[in-house]
C-alpha cells in the first residue's frame, strides 16, 4: 500500500469532521451521532464519556468504518477513509483496530485462544507458514500476560479479564497503530479493571497507540485519558483535556454529571440541588437548539438557538448558550 | 469424574457431547435409532423382500405367531417383513425431504438473516405465502400435478417443511449476526464468505441439527399420512401408511394390523424429537434448569 | 451497646453450598451478620463473593434442588425463619423481607401494568384486608412516591426507561412498607446521573418508612454515600466489618478491603498506574487453605497458607486476619456477631 501523507508532527492521526450518522426508524429519523468534530493526536488517548444514548458507541464504529456514516469525514493521516474503496479499507484495517465491551459475545466460543487470536493473521495472510503464526501468538500472548499453556483453552473456560486479555492481543495482532476502546473495562470487576487499565496504558507507552477510550466511568476516563470529549445525545458538549474538565468543568451537563459520581470517600454526601431531575429526551427528530435545555437549571431562551462548540479558554470548547 | 476422562479436549463440542451421554431418554432413543436404522440398512439379510410382497391367500389375516412374528394382512403378507422394509421407505423419506428443505431454507434463512433489508423482506413474504397453504392441501397438489411415487412425495413434503425451516435458520443467523465477534472480524478485514463460513455455520449448526431431527419426525408422520390417503406410493409397496389405511376394514377382526404399523410409526417419530431434544438440551444447558 | 430488641436480623454460622453433577461449590462460608433496625448496611465484594447468595438465602430463595443451606441461626425480628414453614415464608416474603434486583429490565413483568403490578404485591398481603378500589388507590399512591405521576398507572413496563422501571421495582418492594429492605446492585445497571436519582429515592423512602437495609454493591462511591455499616465479603466470607467509619478511614484494615480501594482511580489523585489486587477470584469448588484471600495478599506470611485467620475485633470493627495481632483488642477464637 503506497504510503499516504508524509506524517507531519502537526496532522492529527485521526479527524472527524462534521460527522453525523441517522437511522431511519418508524417514528422518523434518529440522530445518534450529530455533527461531531475531533481531533486525535499520535500517541494520545480521548476519553468519549456519557451516558446510555449519547451515542459514543456508534461514533467509535463510526471513525472504524464499521458503519457507514450518513455525512462528514474522517481522516487518518490526513487522509479521508470514508472515501476509500473495498480493497484500500482492508488495508486500513490493519492500522485501525477496536475492542469491545462484552467478554462473552466479542470472542467466537467455538474457537480455541490460538485460534482467536491468529484469526486476524490468518485473514490478512500475514504468515506463510505456520511457525511464524504460531510464535507471532505467542509473542502477543506474552506481552497481554497471557499464559501460554491456555492457547488451546476456549473462552468459557475463561474469566472475564482473561477473555478480554485475548481481545486485547487479537486486536494488536496487526500492529495497528489506532484502537478504539468501546467501554473494554464496564463488565469487569473492580481488581480486573485496575489490571487491564494497567495493561492499556503499558502497552500504549511501549507501542506509541492512539487510543479513543468510550466509557460512561468518569473517573477511569480521568485516570486513563489526555483529552476528554463529553457527550450528549450525539453531540458534544464538552471538550478539553482530562486534568482541566474535572477541575473546571464548564457545560451544566458535564457539571451535573461529576456531581452525581458517588465519590468513595465519607466527606461527600450528596444532597437534591445537586442531582439532575429528568430523563433523556428522544434522539428521534430532536428539536432545533440545545438538547440538554429540557435539564438544564440554568436553560433560558437562548438555548432555542442551534449552538456551536466554542473555545472558552485555551483548548478548552464548550457547547452553551451561556458561553456564546 | 470418569466420562470426563474419555475426553480430553475441553472444546464446547467435547462437552456438548458429554452432556448428551449423561441424557438417558436420549441415550436410549438413539440407541432405538440405531436399531431402527441398521434393520432398514440389513433388511434384506433379515429377511427377503418377496415376503413383504408376495400374497399367500391360504394364511391370510393370521394373529402374530412363531412363523409370523407380526402375523400376516388380508392378502397373507407377512406383516414384519412389511414393517422392516417400510422402516427403508420411511427413512429414506425422512432423511431426504429433511435434507432437501434443509438446503433450500438453508440458502434461503442465511441470506435473508445475513443480509437483511429488502432481501430479507422479499424472502420471507415468498415464506408467509408458502406457509398459509396447508401441507397436506400442498403435497396434495403436488402429487396429483407430478404423480405418485416415492420421489414426488418427497418433493411434496419437503415443500411444505420449507418455510417453517427457513425461519427458524434465518432467526438463528440474526441472533448470531448481533454478536461482537462478527464485528470483530469484520474489523480485521474478513469477507463476507469467511465469516459465513468460519463463524456462522459453525455456530449455527447446533440449533439447525435440533431442527432436523424434529423435521423428520414430522415427514415420517407426514409420509404416512398422504399414503394414508392414497396419495403416496402405490400398493403392493409396503410403506406403514398404506398398512394402516388398508387395515382399516379388518379393524374389529384383526387389530394388530393397525396396532402394529401404527406403534411403528409412533416409536420412530418419538425417537427423533427425544434424540432432538436430548440434543437441544446438551446444546445449551442453561435451558433445563 | 445494642439491644437485643433493636436487633432486626441475626445471621449466625450460615453455610450454602451448592451441589450439582458431582462438584461442590462453597458459595458462602459461615458468616456472621446482624442488622438493627434502621441501619443500612452494606454488603460489599466482587463477583462471585457470596453477597447474592446471601440474600437469597435470608428469602429462602435459593434453588431447591441444587442450594444446601445451614445455619446456627437465622432470625428475623424473634422469627426463627430456619424452622418456618414454606407458606409462613410466603407471608414474611414482600410484607417484611423485600428485595430489589439488579436489572430493572427483566424485574417487571411485561405483560401487566405497572399499577396492576404494585397492587397485586398490595393484594397479596392483604392485612388490613383493603377493597380493590382501595388497593388499587395504594397503588397509585406509591406510584407518587416513588416520583411516577399516578396516570402512568395504566401504562406498561416497556413504555418507561431503565430507572423509571427501577423505580417502580422499588415502588412494588415497599408497597406493604417492609421491615427489612434487601437491595441487590440496584442501581448498576443505570447510568450515572440516573443512579443518583434513584439512590437518593431509596435514601428517602428509607427515611420516612423507617425500614432498615442491605445494600448489596461492588461500588464502594455508593457504599460511602448510603450505609452506615459496612461488610466486605470474599469467597463467601465477611473478611471486614464495621461502621462506614471503620472501612473508610481506620488505619487498621483488611489486604483486601485496602486492594479494593487502590483499584479504584481515584478523582482526586493523580497515579502514574493503579494498584491491583494481583490474580484473580479463587475457584469457589476449590477454595485455597487458610487464609482464603493468602493467594493475592501482598501481605501474606506462611500462616496465612495453613491456619484459617481468626477474628480480630476492635469495637465494632471485625477484620478476619493473621495481621491483627494486636495485644489491645480482643482476639475472639471463634469470631462472635456484633
Amino acid at each position: 500500500m503506497k504510503d499516504m501523507v508524509q506524517e507531519n508532527v502537526n496532522t492529527p492521526l485521526l479527524e472527524a469532521i462534521g460527522l453525523k450518522k441517522y437511522f431511519k426508524t418508524g417514528n422518523g429519523l434518529l440522530h445518534a451521532v450529530d455533527g461531531v468534530d475531533l481531533s486525535i493526536p499520535k500517541g494520545k488517548t480521548l476519553g468519549l464519556v456519557g451516558e446510555s444514548g449519547c451515542g459514543k458507541s456508534t461514533l467509535g464504529r463510526l471513525l472504524l468504518r464499521l458503519i457507514e456514516a450518513t455525512e462528514g469525514e474522517v481522516r487518518y493521516a490526513g487522509e479521508n477513509i470514508l472515501n476509500y474503496r473495498a480493497f484500500q479499507m482492508r488495508e486500513m484495517r490493519k492500522k485501525i483496530q477496536i475492542i469491545f465491551q462484552d467478554p462473552y459475545s466479542s470472542l467466537d466460543s467455538r474457537m480455541s485462544v490460538f485460534q482467536l487470536i491468529a484469526e486476524p493473521l490468518l485473514i490478512n495472510r500475514i504468515y506463510s507458514n505456520r511457525r511464524d503464526l504460531e510464535r507471532r501468538v505467542n509473542e502477543l500472548m506474552e506481552t497481554v500476560g497471557l499464559a501460554s499453556r491456555l492457547s488451546n483453552s476456549y473462552p468459557h473456560e475463561l474469566d472475564g479479564g482473561r477473555r478480554q486479555r485475548v481481545g486485547i492481543a487479537r486486536s494488536l495482532a496487526l500492529n495497528p497503530e489506532f484502537i478504539v476502546c468501546d467501554e473494554p473495562v464496564s463488565a469487569l470487576d473492580v481488581s480486573i479493571q485496575a489490571q487491564i487499565l494497567n495493561l492499556l496504558m503499558d502497552l500504549q507507552d511501549q507501542m506509541g497507540l492512539t487510543y479513543v477510550f468510550i466509557t460512561h466511568d468518569l473517573s477511569v476516563v480521568r485516570h486513563i485519558s489526555d483529552e476528554c470529549a463529553v457527550m450528549y445525545l450525539g453531540q458534544i458538549v464538552e471538550k478539553t483535556n482530562s486534568k482541566e474538565l474535572f477541575k473546571n468543568p464548564v457545560h451544566p451537563y458535564t457539571q451535573a454529571l461529576l456531581k452525581a459520581i458517588p465519590v468513595p470517600r465519607l466527606s461527600a454526601a450528596m444532597s437534591h440541588e445537586r442531582i439532575l431531575k429528568g430523563e433523556l429526551s428522544s434522539p428521534v427528530n430532536p428539536a432545533p437548539g440545545c438538547r440538554f435545555a429540557s435539564r438544564c437549571p440554568k436553560a433560558g431562551e437562548a438555548c432555542k438557538k442551534d449552538l456551536q462548540l466554542r473555545e472558552v479558554s485555551p483548548e478548552h470548547y464548550v457547547m452553551c448558550s451561556l458561553w456564546n | 469424574m470418569p466420562i470426563r476422562k474419555c475426553f480430553k479436549s475441553n472444546s464446547m463440542m467435547a462437552d456438548v457431547f458429554r452432556r448428551f451421554l449423561k441424557n438417558k431418554l436420549a441415550l436410549i432413543s438413539l440407541m432405538i435409532l440405531c436399531v431402527i436404522v441398521l434393520s432398514a440398512v440389513f433388511a434384506n439379510l433379515i429377511v427377503p423382500y418377496n415376503k413383504a410382497i408376495s400374497q399367500d391367500i391360504v394364511n391370510k389375516l393370521q394373529p402374530p405367531s412363531m412363523q409370523h412374528w407380526f402375523g400376516t394382512d388380508q392378502f397373507g403378507r407377512d406383516v414384519f417383513a412389511r414393517i422392516l422394509y417400510g422402516t427403508r421407505i420411511s427413512l429414506l423419506i425422512g432423511v431426504c425431504t429433511t435434507a432437501g428443505a434443509l438446503l433450500i431454507s438453508g440458502f434461503l434463512g442465511s441470506v435473508a438473516g445475513y443480509y437483511g433489508g429488502r432481501v430479507d423482506n422479499i424472502i420471507m413474504r415468498l415464506m408467509d405465502v408458502l406457509m398459509c397453504i396447508p401441507a397436506i392441501l400442498l403435497a396434495m397438489t403436488v402429487i396429483a400435478t407430478l404423480g405418485q411415487s416415492i420421489q414426488n412425495m418427497i418433493i411434496a413434503i419437503g415443500i411444505s417443511q420449507i418455510s417453517g425451516f427457513c425461519r427458524i435458520i434465518r432467526s438463528v443467523i440474526l441472533n448470531l449476526k448481533g454478536m461482537d465477534f462478527i464485528e470483530a472480524a469484520k474489523s480485521c478485514g474478513a469477507r463476507d464468505g469467511r465469516i459465513i463460513l468460519t463463524h456462522i455455520i459453525p455456530n449455527a449448526i447446533g440449533p439447525i441439527i435440533v431442527q432436523c431431527s424434529m423435521n423428520i419426525a414430522v415427514s415420517i408422520i407426514g409420509a404416512a399420512s398422504l399414503s394414508f390417503i392414497g396419495l403416496g406410493v402405490s400398493p403392493p409397496t409396503p410403506e406403514w401408511g398404506i398398512m394402516l389405511s388398508e387395515a382399516k376394514d379388518h379393524m374389529r377382526t384383526a387389530p394388530y394390523l393397525s396396532t402394529i404399523p401404527g406403534i411403528a410409526i409412533v416409536v420412530t417419530a418419538l425417537s427423533f424429537n427425544l434424540l432432538g431434544d436430548g440434543l437441544r438440551d446438551a446444546l445449551d444447558p442453561r435451558l433445563k434448569d | 451497646m445494642k439491644q437485643e430488641e433493636n436487633v432486626l436480623l441475626d445471621i449466625e454460622d450460615l453455610v450454602v453450598e451448592y451441589h450439582a453433577a458431582g462438584i461442590v461449590v462453597q458459595a458462602v462460608n459461615h458468616i456472621n451478620l446482624r442488622l438493627c433496625r434502621g441501619e443500612t448496611l452494606g454488603l460489599v465484594g466482587e463477583t462471585g463473593a457470596g453477597k447474592s447468595t446471601t440474600a437469597l438465602s435470608i428469602l429462602k430463595l435459593l434453588p431447591e434442588r441444587t442450594a444446601k443451606m445451614s445455619a446456627q441461626k437465622l432470625f428475623f425480628d424473634n422469627t426463627d425463619l430456619l424452622s418456618v414453614r414454606e407458606a409462613d415464608m410466603r407471608a414474611i416474603r414482600g410484607a417484611c423481607i423485600s428485595m430489589i434486583f439488579q436489572d430493572p429490565m427483566t424485574s417487571l413483568n411485561p405483560v401487566m401494568t405497572v399499577g396492576d403490578q404494585i397492587a397485586e404485591a398490595i393484594a397479596l398481603h392483604n392485612a388490613e384486608v383493603l377493597t380493590k378500589q382501595e388497593i388499587q388507590k395504594r397503588s397509585k399512591e406509591m406510584l407518587e412516591l416513588v416520583g411516577i405521576p399516578a396516570y402512568r398507572s395504566n401504562d406498561y413496563p416497556h413504555q418507561f426507561s431503565g430507572g423509571m422501571k427501577q423505580r417502580v421495582v422499588i415502588a412494588i418492594a415497599l408497597a406493604c412498607q417492609p421491615e427489612l429492605l434487601i437491595a441487590d446492585e440496584p442501581t448498576t445497571a443505570l447510568d450515572v446521573t440516573i443512579q443518583a436519582q434513584v439512590l437518593q429515592l431509596i435514601a428517602d423512602l428509607k427515611e420516612q418508612l423507617n425500614t432498615s437495609m442491605i445494600l448489596i454493591t461492588h461500588d464502594l462511591g455508593i457504599v460511602a454515600q448510603t450505609c452506615s455499616r459496612v461488610a466486605i465479603m470474599y469467597a463467601g466470607e465477611i473478611v471486614e466489618i464495621g461502621t462506614a467509619k471503620d472501612i473508610f478511614e481506620a488505619d487498621l484494615r483488611h489486604p483486601y478491603t485496602i486492594g479494593l480501594f487502590d483499584s479504584i482511580p481515584d478523582l482526586a489523585l493523580d497515579v502514574p498506574r493503579l494498584r491491583p489486587i494481583e490474580g484473580l477470584m479463587p475457584d469457589p469448588t476449590a477454595l485455597p487453605s487458610g487464609c482464603k484471600f493468602h493467594p493475592r495478599c501482598p501481605q501474606c506470611m506462611e500462616i496465612c497458607k495453613v491456619q484459617h485467620p481468626s477474628l480480630f475485633v476492635d469495637q465494632e470493627h471485625q477484620i478476619l486476619c493473621h495481621l491483627m495481632k494486636n495485644s489491645d483488642a480482643q482476639d475472639l477464637e471463634n469470631g462472635g456477631p456484633l
